[in-house]
């Protein structure tokens, strides 16, 4: 089997390489500073497409293929590596949503971290897809290991809309959404090259997502293969061992007589 | 550029985690392919 990716994926790594450098050249260098954050606001063109991504996307995908895997019609392996591939890429993405959030703050709030209503949430869901993914680990046969992660991983999703909602709910510190909302959806609070420098940011990590999906699940698969055959390596010597101590019990038994 | 410190951090972290994983999945991917005997990964 060849170690190299499909001419497609190998297009889209490309496409993503470009279009992350120009979405940082935009951010950087073209977009003006925003009138009430600053230059801060140049760090919002990498939290807002990784929030975005993690939650809606990648949470959303693992979310949606274990439901299918749970679906007896629509059981396989295929759709609980999908849940995990995308699960773990949702952590990366939410992790360094945290992480860019608190560079953030630091310049707009003075601090790295505070308890407000989005940014606990938002934690509490990084933990909660976290321990997904120990889960996974646990040790069971393939089938039990994968039907509670599926369960785990429904269960996480459900803080996803007290996550989305929190703005509105609680009104702490963290400010509104810039377009996912029923006010903002139709008038966003931003536009001309802000605009563009974000929406090119959301592109180019949905590609960066789809380019790690692929090169992610493949990687799961192969993970999967090798612990089947390693099983059977296992159950082979097992049988090869049983096999040998009953010939020697025959032996014994019969050299006395 | 005000707060530039922070910003290029928040730039440099971001782009140098996301680097890595990349590159760990890619090294494993290719790895466990040696591995691998064609008949298991079909």
């Amino acid at each position: 089997m060849t170690t190299r990716s499909s001419p497609a994926v190998r297009v889209l790594g490309w496409l993503t390489v470009t279009s992350l450098a120009l979405t940082a050249f935009m951010a950087l260098v073209i977009s003006p500073r925003d009138v009430n954050m600053g230059d801060s606001v140049r760090l919002l063109y990498l939290h807002v497409p990784t929030a975005w991504l993690s939650m809606y996307v990648c949470f959303g995908i693992t979310t949606l293929a274990s439901v299918l895997y749970l679906w007896k019609r629509s059981r396989s392996r295929f759709w609980d590596l999908t849940a995990a591939a995308s699960a773990e890429i949702g952590v990366l993405f939410l992790g360094l949503t945290l992480l860019i959030g608190a560079i953030w703050g630091r310049i707009t709030w003075g601090v790295y971290w505070t308890w407000d209503a989005r940014l606990t949430t938002t934690a509490v869901l990084f933990v909660m897809y976290v321990g997904y993914l120990a889960v996974r680990k646990v040790p069971a046969s393939p089938e039990v290991q994968s039907k509670r992660s599926a369960i785990v991983a429904i269960a996480s999703f459900l803080n996803v809309p007290i996550v989305h909602f929190a703005v509105e709910w609680w009104r702490t510190l963290h400010q509104d959404a810039t377009f996912l909302s029923d006010r903002r959806l139709l008038d966003p609070q931003i536009g001309g090259t802000m605009a563009w420098t974000l929406f090119l940011g959301v592109i180019s990590f949905t590609l960066l997502y789809a380019w790690l999906m692929a090169h992610r699940f493949r990687l799961a698969w192969l993970e999967d293969r090798l612990g089947d055959r390693q099983l059977q390596s296992a159950i082979d010597e097992r049988r090869a061992e049983a096999g040998a101590g009953t010939g020697a019990t025959s032996k014994a038994e019969v050299i006395p007589s | 550029m005000n707060d530039a410190g922070y910003i290029f951090a928040g730039y440099f972290s971001t782009f140098g985690i996301l680097a890595a994983y990349a590159a760990w999945v890619v090294r494993r991917k290719r790895t466990l392919s040696r591995l691998l005997t064609p008949e298991d990964t079909t």
